[in-house]
């Protein structure tokens, strides 16, 4: 029954992706490839790309400091939220700030960066950092709050040790908060990774976007959307079923 | 000796204790009983030390303490050997697996607390509260969740745990068939602030008739009795 639940599922998924390339089919039939490509170009170009070095390089680089940047901000976020969890005193200190950095947009980060770090500091990772943080501390802040009281109150009366509540109590409570977080984050942090390699520049499939975009290659900025879409979407399924 | 003396605690502006006095045998189980809501699980909070009095002294001279609480408040990622192992430092597997026997949970050993019925995560929290050989137990109504039926499993498994090492034991209970059962020291206790309105020791195997008399007396004119 379950099988067949999903397989139905599955069968809905490829209809709707079979509708949408259709449609790509017929639209692109009307304009030339500078302004919309057919599925077969930009298929071909695809390809093309993959036998490429410059496809191997670009996508490496992408994807490491889109790594560096996710891991530092849950590293950061997720101690601070930590603490600002644990401490009302601090979090009155650390939260106006995260609400700050939330609140200024990214492509401002992206400029004040460039300034800063220079095109070969490490500006994209700094970027990525510093719009997932809030996510991190936010979701990890709320889990410390929700643990319950009651639990915490009979570790109090065994005497059980500060390890041992950190460990079983609080960072059970955290982890699904820190799921949802990294769903959000990961989402959010290879598009920004993306936007800010296309503006900073410095290599990574952004550059070669920007490139393909200044040479009005529009076959191959369709090939890399494709690329970032489906690595996107294989993150997102992967943390959707793999990490519970 | 669990004594408390002067113990003075207010909440909202509420006086709860004012300048109470409370003696407790070593080696004895004393069931305290009163009308809902006027502080009997706060006394319990402020001998575990979770909540410090306004002025007082709670003192007992060993430092070791169990609580079985209301709800069996476990840790819902653990099993129920971990949850028992968790509150202990270096606890013998045997001593565990013992107290898993006796309490009818040993094959449950390695369930999680969802897969528990309301009665067995109870007994759970019992074995938890007693696998330290605390010198002080406090029991909180434990049972008010529990049918007839699994009342009386829980009642006889804490005499048989009790047996093992002979704890001192305070039970906050609305119940005093509960109380008549388990305690050898009965204290009835009445608001505005706490005063100990009703003492009862049992000298035989049963309380004295006449004492029997008089507690449901005392609670018949604040809580309904279900004798």
């Amino acid at each position: 029954m379950k099988t067949s639940i999903t397989m139905n599922s599955l069968l809905r998924s490829a209809g709707s992706i079979t509708i949408l390339v259709l449609a790509w089919f017929i639209l692109a039939t009307k304009y030339p490839d500078v302004l919309l490509p057919s599925p077969i170009v930009v298929a071909s170009v695809l390809f093309k790309l993959l036998g490429s070095p410059v496809f191997w390089s670009s996508f490496f680089i992408t994807v490491l400091s889109f790594l560096m940047g996710i891991l530092l901000s849950l590293l950061l976020g997720s101690i601070l939220g930590i603490i600002a969890g644990l401490s009302n005193m601090l979090q009155d200190v650390i939260k106006p700030l995260i609400t700050l950095a939330q609140s200024i947009p990214p492509v401002s980060w992206m400029l004040f960066t460039v300034l800063w770090f220079g095109e070969q500091g490490g500006a994209q990772i700094f970027i990525v950092f510093v719009t997932l943080v809030p996510i991190f501390f936010f979701n990890v802040m709320k889990g410390i709050h929700q643990t319950p009281q009651e639990l915490l109150e009979m570790a109090q009366c065994f005497s059980v040790s500060r390890k041992k509540v950190i460990r079983d109590i609080y960072f059970s409570q955290i982890l699904p908060y820190l799921h949802s977080a990294l769903l959000i984050a990961v989402g959010m942090g290879w598009k920004t990774i993306v936007m800010s390699e296309l503006i900073v520049g410095h290599g990574g499939i952004g550059q070669q976007l920007s490139q393909a975009r200044v040479f009005f290659d529009t076959p191959t900025v369709f090939a890399w959307t494709v690329i970032l879409a489906l690595v996107g979407l294989a993150m997102e399924i992967f943390l959707q079923r793999f990490i519970k | 000796m669990l004594t408390i003396e002067n113990l003075s605690f207010s909440r909202n502006q509420k006086q709860i204790f004012q300048q109470f006095h409370l003696q407790i045998s070593p080696h004895t189980v004393t069931c305290i009983l009163g009308p809902s809501g006027i502080g009997k699980t706060t006394l319990l909070k402020l001998i575990a030390n979770l909540i410090p009095p306004d002025a007082g002294l709670i003192s007992f001279p060993i430092d070791s303490l169990g609580y079985v609480f209301q709800e069996p408040r476990l840790l819902p990622s653990l099993t129920v050997f971990e949850n028992i192992a968790w509150v202990g430092e270096a606890v013998a597997e045997e001593r565990i697996d013992q107290l898993l026997e006796i309490a009818g949970l040993y094959h449950a050993k390695t369930h999680y607390p969802h897969q528990l019925s309301g009665g067995m995560r109870q007994r759970v929290s019992l074995v938890r509260a007693m696998v330290n050989q605390p010198a002080l137990l406090l029991m909180d109504e434990p049972f008010q969740s529990l049918d007839i039926h699994l009342k009386q499993e829980m009642l006889q498994l804490v005499h048989t745990l009790w047996l093992d090492y002979q704890p001192t034991v305070i039970l906050v209970t609305h119940d005093l068939n509960e109380a008549l059962y388990l305690g050898q020291r009965i204290l009835i206790l009445s608001n505005g602030p706490i005063q100990i309105v009703g003492d009862f020791t049992r000298h035989s195997a049963t309380f004295h008739k006449d004492d029997c008399l008089k507690m449901k007396e005392l609670l018949s004119s604040s809580i309904p009795l279900k004798i």
